[in-house]
């Protein structure tokens, strides 16, 4: 049995279903991403779990016990918010040696747990500043130390790095994997941002409408997306229509061996919807085996490691192209270029 | 424009408009001061004689001004410790549990401010009367803390908007208990806008007249009623000296504030 069950949650707001039937299992240990957009019931499963949010119907199972109906602060868990939801009379020291006063221990345990804390999230200098004197990143850290100083069975997240800037929040990613890694604790961790989930968890649940549509390693998810939506959510990833007639496939119009990828009974012929990663198409340089076709360029935008080149193929559908500054640099809007495609890259989506 | 004038016209013109505007606000309150020193037993300007007498009055238990300054006093207190407890625990609720309740609750708990007291006084008069509360303390009391409590919900009200609700939240989330999330988390960080509220509140209470005419008679008489009908009666000279111990008792307070509160200040940073 897993530590933390999560069995056919419910939980409607009216006529908005938040939740409609969800079943989730973590593992003791494990760092789970609740991953999607907004509106699709990740921070609802997240509140439901920390007590705040009632489910309709449904049972939320901890070692087995069921937990449903139990309120917050008996539960345990910490809760690390996007705001950080700090107090604002409070030091830092005393933000963290809150739990632990509310749970009644002695003064010099107390003590010894805040500093062993704030060593833990990097803030030992910082004791006797209140939140308001701290940057966002060090808040963050307040806020993380604080829901991990009773040794909480969970961690939850909701969205905690999104207030923060670029190099900042990835520094944070770092640091929590750190954390989840040095004290054990299950984290479960709700973003919108997909390599937030890539870079720190074990596991990503995806969700869509109220439910989870994919759940599985980060590799796993990217590699081989379930459905339409999962594949379109992650990445700037191409999506396409192509032909086939079972043996041989039609994409832009060019002919080419069906990749062993495909599966009649699962995947559909005729009309059918393939995938293709922007890193997986090569621009001008000719790989063996790979397919080549042209294309007219329709944009190109620098982002930083590489560029991010548009451009359209003969059958009039829209590719995203990453390809390294050196060759996308000589490429102007209005001209031809030659791309290049393994057929085992390409992916192909179930039947809806 | 010449440089000079363009200089008074910088300088001196907004430093003098403001110093006037502020004798504007405060002589005409000191004017009282010489009146209640007069040695005649009308109000006057004493121009034939300086005499503490009416001051010794006030302490005179039988001229009833220390009646009724006590009675006021002690319903200034209950009605501004009851309308800050209500106000705090309405405010509080709104403030976790937003929502259409809430906003539609504070029109109404609003309302008093919004009425005028004089009909406030004709519906109050009928009410106590049926209840037969009239000319009596807790009838008094209870109009007082529905008159102060808007004033208290306003103060509250403006020191939580500033607060995260979801601090509630998060102190569940580490264990706390409601009275816990109440006495270690709201409080401390509402407690000025509280003090706010129930100093606003006490003030309603020690001043409100129009009402607390309409509803009492002989039995209560509070210091703003003492005040009236001595000036509607008879124009004793005492009103003059009770004007001043209130004047000289306000700026004590005003600067007892300012310079405590600096100190406080300078401690706590």
């Amino acid at each position: 049995m897993a530590f933390l069950d999560i069995r056919t949650l419910r939980k409607a707001y009216g006529s908005a279903i938040a939740l409609d039937g969800v079943d989730l299992s973590i593992n003791e240990g494990e760092f789970v991403t609740l991953l999607g957009p907004s509106g699709s019931g990740k921070t609802t499963l997240l509140m439901s779990i920390a007590g705040f949010t009632r489910p309709d119907s449904g049972t939320i199972l901890l070692d087995g016990a069921d937990i449903t109906g139990v309120d917050p602060e008996d539960r345990n868990f910490g809760l690390v918010f996007q705001g950080y939801a700090l107090f604002p009379h409070l030091s830092v020291a005393n933000n963290i040696a809150f739990p632990l006063r509310v749970r009644k221990w002695d003064k010099a345990r107390i003590a010894a747990r805040v500093d062993e804390v704030m060593k833990l999230v990097g803030l030992d200098k910082l004791a006797a500043r209140k939140p308001r004197e701290l940057s966002g990143g060090q808040q963050q850290r307040v806020a993380i130390g604080r829901a991990l100083a009773f040794g909480p069975k969970i961690l939850l997240l909701d969205e905690p790095l999104s207030a923060l800037d670029r190099k900042l929040r990835d520094t944070m990613q770092r640091e929590l994997k750190r954390l989840h890694q040095e004290t054990g604790v299950t984290f479960v961790f709700v973003t919108h941002d997909q390599e937030e989930a890539y870079a720190m968890s074990d596991r990503i649940a995806v969700f869509q409408n109220g439910n989870i549509v994919q759940i599985g390693s980060p590799r796993e998810i990217y590699r081989a997306p379930a459905s339409r939506f999962v594949a379109g959510f992650l990445g700037g990833n191409n999506i396409l229509s192509a032909q086939t007639d079972g043996a041989q496939l039609d994409l832009f119009g060019i002919r080419m061996p069906m990749p062993a990828a495909y599966d009649r009974t699962r995947h559909g012929d005729g009309a059918i919807t393939v995938w293709v990663r922007p890193e997986d198409i090569a621009l001008g340089d000719v790989a063996p085996g790979a397919v080549c076709f042209s294309v007219k360029v329709a944009d190109v935008s620098f982002v930083g490691t590489s560029e991010r080149v548009t451009v359209i193929t003969a059958d009039g559908q829209e590719l995203s192209v990453l390809a390294p500054s050196a060759i996308a640099r000589e490429l102007t809007p209005g001209s031809t270029a030659t791309c290049a495609l393994l057929p085992s890259a390409i992916g192909f989506l179930a039947r809806e | 424009m010449s440089p000079r004038l363009r200089r008074i016209g910088e300088r001196w013109l907004p430093w003098t408009l403001a110093w006037l505007l502020l004798a504007f606000l405060f002589v005409p309150v000191l004017v009282v001061v010489p009146v209640a020193l007069t040695a005649k037993d009308y109000l006057s300007l004493p121009t034939s004689g300086i005499s503490f007498q009416h001051f010794a009055s006030l302490a005179d238990w039988h001229a009833g001004w220390l009646p009724s300054i006590l009675t006021s006093l002690g319903i200034a207190l209950a009605s501004s410790i009851a309308a800050t407890c209500v106000a705090a625990a309405f405010a509080i609720g709104a403030w976790v549990y937003a929502g259409r309740w809430p906003s539609t609750l504070r029109i109404i708990l609003l309302s008093p401010l919004i009425v005028p007291p004089i009909i406030y006084a004709v519906g109050m008069v009928r009410l106590w009367s049926k209840l037969s509360l009239l000319d009596s303390w807790i009838g008094v009391t209870i109009v007082h803390v529905i008159l102060a409590m808007p004033l208290a919900v306003l103060a509250i009200g403006a020191s939580l908007s500033n607060l995260d609700p979801r601090l509630v939240q998060a102190a569940r989330s580490l264990g706390a208990r409601p009275p816990t999330v109440f006495g270690r988390v709201i409080l401390p960080n509402i407690l000025p806008g509280t003090i706010a509220g129930a100093i606003l509140a006490f003030i309603v209470s020690w001043d409100e007249i129009t009402v607390t005419l309409f509803i009492t008679s002989r039995r209560l008489v509070t210091l703003p009623r003492k005040i009236w009908t001595s000036i509607a009666d008879a124009v004793d000279p005492a009103l003059a000296a009770i004007a001043t111990v209130m004047l000289v008792v306000t700026i004590a307070c005003l600067l007892l504030r300012m310079t405590v509160w600096e100190r406080l200040a300078q401690r706590r940073s």
